[in-house]
């Protein structure tokens, strides 16, 4: 059975993590739970929570930046954006109904997992947008890195370094983003039935040009029982006459790939929530999702790849940047869920490969995280000894070199 | 002048001969500097009350020339300063005595334009310039752009994670670049990232971006290239106080609004840019605004007459549209030669602090204060949208006390960002410059953290060493 802590704040989390130091005792970090579901299981008999390290400390609406407690629920940043016209632009999925999960999504989720959604290909990722942040390290001692000002070099950047962490290096307390003004509408294109390569050759021609698409994913007809036809989908955002100009542009531009539906803001703002939350995939009888990250024009082939060698359904967000592929378990995915065929073949190909939804046996493997490679090994060990020099955070949680 | 630097260590000087000995072996005769006197051109950067001549500068072509070279220097502990173009106005590449300059400029090659990826990977010394000059005439640019990019290396806007004015829309070096190679400080040559998006494992790209040179060598980069907007169109806007200017530019993002630039001078700036560039700056505002969007001829205009709305509230006593490409090009020549037209009528120093926004009217009339109370002028140019300051201190090198005066308002400035709840550095890193200022920002237990990094990757401290934390308060670099 797992202890839970929840420190109400920065200064008891210290004292739990300076306790476990000296009592030799490791910890699991947490914030609400919600993403519990994904990588090797914690074997640990504490779990720090950040659960009650809530509530929103700095809004300054005109300087675009909002910082909170670590454990502040996503929703209520959000909303509060929301209320003064303004956004996180990098779009952070919560994976709820995909997990399943029952917690409570967190900001310092979003941070640690580094956590974003169609729009980072045109507004970046969560690393991104986060300009402050406090931790406290595997010493137990309370470190500020950043601020709240969104031009900093002041120092080392250590911030980007802690999204995508995984809770490995740190325990957060308090996060600062910066925000963006929410555009005054938006609008997508949809094209009908175009193969994956034709899709991508689309994609990436749509970037290319001055028209601002903000969000470019491909969804193949096998993704949901929802619908029938293959959609690439644009998305445009600003002001209204602005898009009217800019979708006829781009129509036109894109008519050799066929006539293209125009989808109104509700419609749009709709579509891309269930590409950024993957909810009009099944989820229940999904049995391995892999988010596989890889430069666009590589995707056709990485697409077929899984096509032929799985039960394989599969959604192509990042303008083909980003493949979900939901495989179903047969004696192809092996016991590792596919992991070392996929890497294999993205070794050849270049990119990274995480898998976020695996039964308990497959996640047991170890090998849900792109272990990094060789050379890279002294200078992944060099950061996690840096921060956290007992190893006493989320252990073996994420593989520091191949064969851990 | 007062900051301290570390006198060489003599039983490295004692070893030159040796030393450069060695050096020779590992790259060809022609690129490796000896000679005193070809040494000076390198004793500086663009912070030129700071002066040492290095041992030696070494010049090398490939990365596993760099590679070798370090592994050379950490065999014999000797130090490394790595340079790009030099133009590091925080003394960045400022040299130690006993060690050498290792410099990109002789890796200049764009190894490789994918325009469906919209990716290209160049050699470090590549300058920021040339990499949209490669692409421009198919469309493309690389968007950060510091005032310097006409010289200025990607290697070392990789170090200092420098911006440009441009930045509100676009981030800085560290929001567009997709990949690294590195060399480390044992000789490892590492790939970081690549042209996909994101990282695996740790986000190292994000660490060794904004180091100033001290976690290794950097020697190519993979940089994210973007489709030029139709047009870009600039916008003058004067004002009588600058707290209307600065109010402005709250409302003007507050509405949801982001131009591409804004760009802040006074009254001092605005007559020395004007009589330099002739850029058709307004000479009777105290202070003025270049405010630049992007877009369609019809976008722009849109976007234009939005904002000169927003900013009536504010009693502009000016706008004015740029009607062509070419006044377009006078308006950015006078901003973007600012430091040097400042240059040719008083020596100064840049500062480079950022402030929180809403607190510029209040700051802009304390650093006004400090200076005036060390006996010395002022002039401000800064990039508005984003409280990055830059005030220059107008002082007589050649007088020693005025240097003081300086460098103590200077510090005043930047005490001041920090207690308004900005930081020491915006783009320009913190060099030897703002060194012994850390720890006004940063508790010893921030410095600590970042400083564990830096022993970990460098165990010796051989990279870069008398720069960016504090001479007190280092862990003691391991014995060889």
């Amino acid at each position: 059975m797992t202890a839970l802590q929840t420190p109400k704040s920065s200064q008891e989390a210290a004292e739990i993590i300076i306790k476990a130091l000296q009592s030799g005792q490791k910890l699991a970090l947490q914030g609400g739970g919600t993403k519990e579901a994904i990588g090797t299981p914690m074997t640990v008999s504490q779990t720090l929570s950040s659960a009650n390290l809530t509530g929103i400390t700095l809004y300054e609406p005109s300087e675009l930046v909002i910082a909170a407690r670590s454990g502040t629920p996503l929703s209520e940043i959000e909303d509060i954006l929301a209320q003064h016209n303004q956004r996180l632009s990098f779009d952070p999925p919560s994976y709820q109904s995909l997990l399943a999960s029952a917690g409570i999504p967190t900001l310092g989720a979003v941070a640690a997992c580094n956590l974003s959604g169609p729009r980072r290909i045109s507004h970046g990722a969560a690393r991104d947008s986060l300009i402050g942040m406090e931790l406290i390290n595997g010493k137990g001692d309370l470190i500020k890195n950043g601020g709240r000002v969104m031009k900093n070099v002041t120092g080392y950047d250590l911030t980007k370094l802690i999204c995508g962490s995984w809770g490995t290096l740190g325990f957060l307390t308090q996060l600062c983003f910066k925000v963006q003004p929410k555009p005054e509408t938006q609008t997508t294109l949809v094209f009908y039935d175009l193969d994956d390569h034709a899709a991508v050759s689309l994609m990436t021609k749509a970037l290319a040009s001055p028209f601002e698409v903000t969000s470019a994913a491909h969804i193949s007809p096998d993704w949901s029982a929802n619908q029938k036809q293959a959609r690439t989908m644009l998305r445009i955002e600003g002001f209204e006459a602005s898009l009217n100009y800019r979708s006829a542009e781009l129509t036109a531009q894109l008519h050799p790939f066929g006539k293209a539906e125009c989808f109104n803001e509700q419609k749009s703002a709709l579509l891309w929530h269930s590409v950024k939350e993957l909810s009009d995939l099944e989820a229940q009888e999904t049995d391995l999702l892999w988010k596989i990250s890889l430069k666009p024009t590589n995707a056709p082939i990485m697409a077929a790849w899984l096509r032929n060698s799985y039960d394989a359904k599969l959604l192509l967000d990042w303008s083909g940047g980003l493949i979900w592929a939901a495989l179903a378990i047969s004696p192809n995915t092996e016991q590792d869920g596919a992991a070392k065929a996929i890497r294999h073949r993205l070794n050849e190909l270049g990119g990274h490969a995480t898998l976020i939804k695996a039964p308990k046996n497959v996640r047991q493997t170890g090998l849900s995280f792109h272990p990094p490679a060789q050379q890279m090994s002294k200078l992944i060990k060099a950061v996690k000894q840096s921060f956290d020099p007992y190893g006493i955070f989320n252990p073996d949680f994420m593989p520091q070199k191949q064969g851990e | 002048m007062s900051i301290e630097i570390p006198e060489p260590d003599q039983t490295i000087m004692q070893r030159r001969a040796e030393i450069l000995a060695g050096l020779s072996e590992i790259v060809h005769a022609d690129c490796l500097i000896t000679r005193q006197e070809e040494c000076r051109a390198y004793e500086a950067d663009a912070l030129t009350a700071y002066r040492r001549i290095p041992m030696a500068v070494v010049l090398p072509t490939t990365t596993q020339q760099v590679s070798e070279i370090v592994k050379f220097c950490q065999a014999h502990q000797v130090k490394i300063v790595p340079r790009g173009a030099g133009t590091s106005l925080a003394g960045g590449a400022l040299p130690v005595e006993d060690g050498i300059i290792l410099g990109v400029s002789r890796m200049t090659q764009i190894l490789d334009i994918d325009y469906a990826n919209r990716t290209a990977k160049v050699q470090a010394g590549v300058t920021n310039i040339n990499i949209t000059n490669a692409v421009a005439p198919d469309g493309f640019f690389y968007a950060p752009d510091p005032s310097s990019q006409l010289a200025c290396t990607i290697a070392g806007n990789i170090a200092m994670n420098s911006g440009g004015a441009h930045c509100l829309k676009y981030g800085v070096t560290t929001n567009n670049i997709l990949g690294l190679t590195l060399v480390l400080m044992d000789g490892t040559i590492v790939t970081l990232g690549g042209d996909h998006l994101d990282s695996e494992s740790y986000d190292l790209l994000g660490l060794i971006i904004g180091s100033e040179g001290q976690l290794g060598i950097v020697t190519e980069a993979t940089v994210r290239i973007l489709a030029q907007a139709e047009g870009a169109r600039p916008m003058l806007m004067g004002f009588q106080s600058p707290k209307e200017a600065g109010a402005c530019v709250a409302a003007i993002i507050g509405s949801g609004i982001i131009p591409v630039a804004i760009e802040y001078m006074d009254k001092p700036a605005i007559k020395v840019c004007e009589d330099f560039a002739h850029a058709g700056y307004p000479l009777d505002v105290e202070a003025l605004l270049i405010i630049e969007v992007e877009g369609s001829d019809q976008e722009m205009q849109d976007l234009l007459e939005r904002i000169t709305e927003i900013a009536q509230d504010y009693h502009p006593s000016l706008c004015k549209i740029s009607q062509s490409e070419a006044e377009s090009s006078r308006i950015w020549l006078g901003r973007k030669s600012a430091f040097g037209a400042m240059g040719r009528i008083s020596d100064y120093m840049c500062m480079d602090g950022t402030i929180p926004t809403g607190t510029l009217p209040h700051v802009l009339e304390r650093i006004d204060q400090i200076v005036k109370s060390h006996g010395l002028g002022v002039a401000n140019i800064f990039h508005a949208g984003d409280g990055n300051l830059h005030p220059l201190i107008l002082y007589n090198i050649n007088d020693p006390k005025e240097c003081q005066s300086a460098e103590k308002a200077g510090a005043e400035i930047l005490k001041l960002c920090v207690e308004v709840g900005g930081c020491l550095s915006g783009e320009h890193g913190v060099g030897i410059e703002k060194r012994d200022l850390m720890t006004e920002q940063f508790t010893q237990k921030d410095l600590d953290q970042q400083m564990a990094i830096k022993s970990a990757l460098d165990p010796h401290w051989l990279l870069n060493p008398v720069k960016v934390f504090p001479l007190q308060g280092r862990p003691q670099p391991q014995k060889a």
